[in-house]
């Protein structure tokens, strides 16, 4: 068996080696950024995206219904919680959008494996791995694409997307510093795997820490939070034309269980203060016009209450999705609160899949697997 | 016969257990090949750390039921709780048995009859109780053990059996048990996992997790498998498969990937492995034996033809340089084996791990050299531990890591010992723990 089957077999892809990163940015300075949020834990979206005017919404949640006086009116019906409040001159502006009830049919409600559906963008009962932006390329990219800002690689997990994952910069420094590039010609597939993956860390850790530590600092004060500095460095890295073009943060502490109110209330304010941070640096660069934010989670909260003032793994949510192209307002169906599946969750109205094929076709200029499922109005042409 | 040579011994040594011990390594190297290979098979597989208790479904479930808001929460935290000291007890008995063909061969089961410890969610001891079996069976024989996984409380929650019923088949555990477990894909039809499902029926957990029978949901009819027609139930489904030629080549291939090479095995090799099972009533011994006996397992060309687990990196690394008795913070190795990819008793998906290439990464592979790095650091002297840094996920809790011992083989002997082709950057320092480091970081110790 010759290197070429030996990857293939292995689902991978050929050359991880070295590429010519100079030339690469200077074709991809122009690249679309798409900015991904995981809200990691599952975020309750009918206390983020609030059907207010629903009597239904107030039946199903006595303690947890968020008051008007605690939320935001927008229109349609629905309001949003307060603490999105920095979004709102978003909203207002219209280039931000709500997506009402994504999710997908046989919903797993597995914090684990239903990220994964997600991430994959695969259906419910199919074990696929691969992330779902990887799917749009088919060969791999010939220079750093991704940049993941927390623990893992999922909807960029692959071997077509060069991606880098790194928990924060300082870390990730002192990890791949003493990595060395390593040049030798060998017929042991294994060992070409372990060089191949070796000198490409290298390479980009290079890059990402060379960029990171010089370039133009940011006119915007980021919030002083984890979520802060991830958007901090992300903004960094696009401001400064790193040339990746996805890049990918993450809020955790979403599966509010008990003691919901607080914590959500708390995670939001992060959020909306993190994004808005964001939002205004890429404005002040220019570059606002050449992004697009948008929040995914593994799957929305029960549409009741439970009895420790939480809520338990539910199925659709809505999500957001904002940036200077965006078309703003609400697309899709909201779920009807009076007629939930037998779990008593909300049935999706839009398969997660409608926005990923929005992104490829709209937005990454990339044939999507997904023409099955009808896209989204999403960006202004 | 001669006797093994040094660099034979380490080979067999690495290839069939977890690290290259120098002990068994002086051991073995006293021994011709088929005496080393008789000796290994022959080792006492009953070490056993002792195992913690775990709760019971019915405790946990009476924790559950108490009054007030928090109870729900309360018997998960429990569960949640067991779920670690069980993880560690595994890295513990990692660490210790001398047998470590055994606890190789225990994760090869693990990883073929896949289950994950997150759905022994009513309790541990499901998951307990179902790597006894893999452990007691590592070594014994896979009819036995393919008879007793399908019957498997956990194996029943993991892969839906449960509620697989007559008229309402759950196709889940039937197409596994032909995909992954015996046959391989590509050699049975959908309809035949539909007609396998239902042979299948009825099954389910009584109130001590007990798997039992119920006689209403069973779908006693005609059945047609793999062009058998018959009143099949389940256990005769069991012997059709056993009987099908391709379960014990599956089974062979499978091995070949563990045991010799990521390349592709020729097919002649895997009929002749897969007769030695078949013919031995599918005892394990008598075809590891073949293996280990085999050309292709000694051939040059497959040195340093495996990329080595988290679970070789982590365990391996330390058995190898004989840490295992130093107190080890047992937790640490536990979150570093999680960020390598290979979190025990929780695979992917019911592929479980894929291996091979799958293991390094652009994330992985910092991890493990950095996890390598921090083994070795120390000051030259051997004065002062080494501060505990290695594992990082720990950091502020575990306890300052014992400095590596210094073996005992001369120095110009290292390299034989730890990589299995020549370093890939010629390592220089004759100072022993740069050395070892500079060893250990080489992209050939990566491999096997």
């Amino acid at each position: 068996m010759n290197r070429r089957e030996f990857i293939q077999l292995s689902s991978l892809l050929p050359t991880l080696g070295l590429s010519s990163n100079i030339f690469a940015k200077a074709n991809q300075a122009k690249a679309p950024i798409l900015l991904l949020v995981e809200l990691k834990g599952a975020n309750d979206a009918l206390n983020t995206l609030v059907p207010i005017d629903d009597d239904n919404y107030r039946k199903l949640r006595p303690k947890l219904a968020l008051k008007t006086t605690d939320t935001i009116a927008l229109n349609e019906g629905f309001a949003m919680h307060k603490a999105l409040q920095p979004l709102m001159k978003h909203w207002s502006a219209g280039e931000m959008a709500w997506l009402h009830g994504l999710g997908y049919s046989n919903p797993n409600r597995s914090h684990f494996r239903s990220i994964e559906i997600w991430e994959s963008g695969s259906d419910s009962d199919d074990y696929d791995t691969e992330g779902w932006l990887s799917k749009l390329y088919t060969t791999r990219t010939d220079h750093l694409t991704g940049v993941v800002i927390g623990s893992d690689a999922g909807p960029m997990a692959g071997e077509t997307l060069d991606t880098l994952v790194m928990e924060d910069a300082k870390s990730y420094e002192a990890l791949a510093k003493r990595l060395k590039a390593v040049r030798a010609e060998t017929s042991n597939n294994a060992l070409s795997r372990i060089l191949d993956v070796q000198n490409n860390v290298q390479q980009n850790a290079k890059s990402v820490i060379q960029t990171l530590n010089g370039g133009q600092s940011s006119k915007t004060t980021f919030p002083k939070n984890k979520f802060g500095k991830q958007l901090e460095q992300a903004a960094h890295l696009v401001r400064n034309d790193l040339g990746a073009s996805i890049y990918k943060v993450e809020l955790g502490g979403f599966d509010t269980h008990r003691g919901q109110l607080k914590t959500q209330d708390r995670l939001l304010k992060q959020l909306a203060q993190g994004l808005s941070a964001f939002a205004e640096e890429m404005k002040q660069h220019g570059q606002w016009d050449n992004v697009v934010v948008m929040t995914y989670s593994e799957f929305g909260r029960r549409a009741a209450e439970n009895k420790s003032g939480g809520t338990d793994h539910g199925t659709a949510a809505a999500h957001f999705v904002m940036g200077g192209r965006v078309r703003g307002g609400f697309h899709g169906k909201a779920p009807r609160l009076d007629q939930l599946d037998n779990n008593g969750d909300l049935i999706y109205t839009s398969d997660f899949r409608s926005l990923y094929n929005t992104v490829a076709t709209q937005w990454l200029k990339r044939p999507s697997p997904w023409s099955s499922f009808a896209p989204f109005s999403l960006i202004h042409t | 016969m001669a006797t093994l040579t040094f660099e034979q011994s380490k080979h067999l040594v690495e290839r069939s257990g977890i690290g290259a011990e120098l002990e068994m390594i002086e051991i073995l190297s006293q021994m011709t090949k088929p005496q080393a290979i008789d000796y290994l098979l022959n080792m006492p597989t009953d070490y056993l750390v002792p195992l913690p208790r775990f709760s019971s479904f019915d405790e946990v479930r009476k924790v559950r039921n108490e009054k007030g808001p928090d109870s729900r929460f309360k018997a998960n935290k429990m569960v949640r709780k067991e779920r670690g000291i069980l993880q560690r007890w595994a890295i513990s008995q990692l660490l210790e048995n001398p047998t470590a063909l055994q606890e190789r061969m225990t994760w090869f089961w693990h990883n073929h009859f896949t289950s994950s410890i997150v759905r022994s969610s009513r309790t541990i001891d499901l998951m307990k109780n179902q790597t006894l079996l893999m452990r007691e069976q590592a070594l014994g024989n896979y009819a036995d053990l393919l008879k007793r996984i399908s019957f498997d409380p956990l194996m029943l929650v993991y892969l839906d059996g449960q509620s697989n019923k007559k008229g309402k088949p759950n196709e889940n555990f039937a197409r596994e048990l032909l995909e992954l477990f015996t046959l391989g894909e590509g050699n049975y039809t959908d309809q035949d996992v539909k007609e396998v499902a239902r042979a299948f029926t009825g099954w389910r957990l009584n109130k001590n997790n007990k798997a039992v029978l119920g006689k209403r949901n069973y779908d006693s009819g005609q059945k047609v498998i793999l062009g058998k027609q018959g009143r099949f139930d389940s256990h005769d489904v069991l012997n059709i498969l056993l009987k099908h030629p391709k379960t014990a080549e599956f089974v062979a291939t499978k091995l070949w990937y563990e045991f010799v090479s990521t390349d592709t095995p020729e097919t002649a090799t895997i009929k002749r492995w897969a007769h030695t099972l078949r013919s031995n009533n599918y005892e394990i011994k008598p075809l590891l034996k073949d293996i280990f006996s085999s050309d292709a397992f000694w051939d040059g060309k497959y040195k340093g033809t495996l990329i080595k687990s988290p679970m070789d990196i982590i365990i391996g690394t330390t058995r190898t340089l004989d840490l295992e008795d130093k107190n080890l913070p047992v937790q640490s190795l536990h979150a570093q084996l999680k960020r390598m990819g290979q979190e025990l008793y929780n695979p992917p998906n019911v592929k479980g791990w894929p291996g091979g290439a799958a293991w390094v990464d652009g994330i992985t592979l910092p991890v493990r050299q950095q996890f390598l790095r921090r083994l070795t650091r120390g000051n030259n002297n051997n004065q002062k531990a080494p501060s505990q840094m290695m594992m990082q996920a720990q950091a502020k809790k575990a306890k300052e890591m014992p400095p590596t011992a210094t073996p005992t083989l001369p120095i110009e002997m290292w390299e034989a010992w730890l990589l299995p082709i020549p370093a890939i950057t010629p390592i220089k320092s004759k100072q022993p723990r740069q050395r070892l480091q500079a060893l250990l970081l080489d992209p050939a110790y990566q491999l096997k």
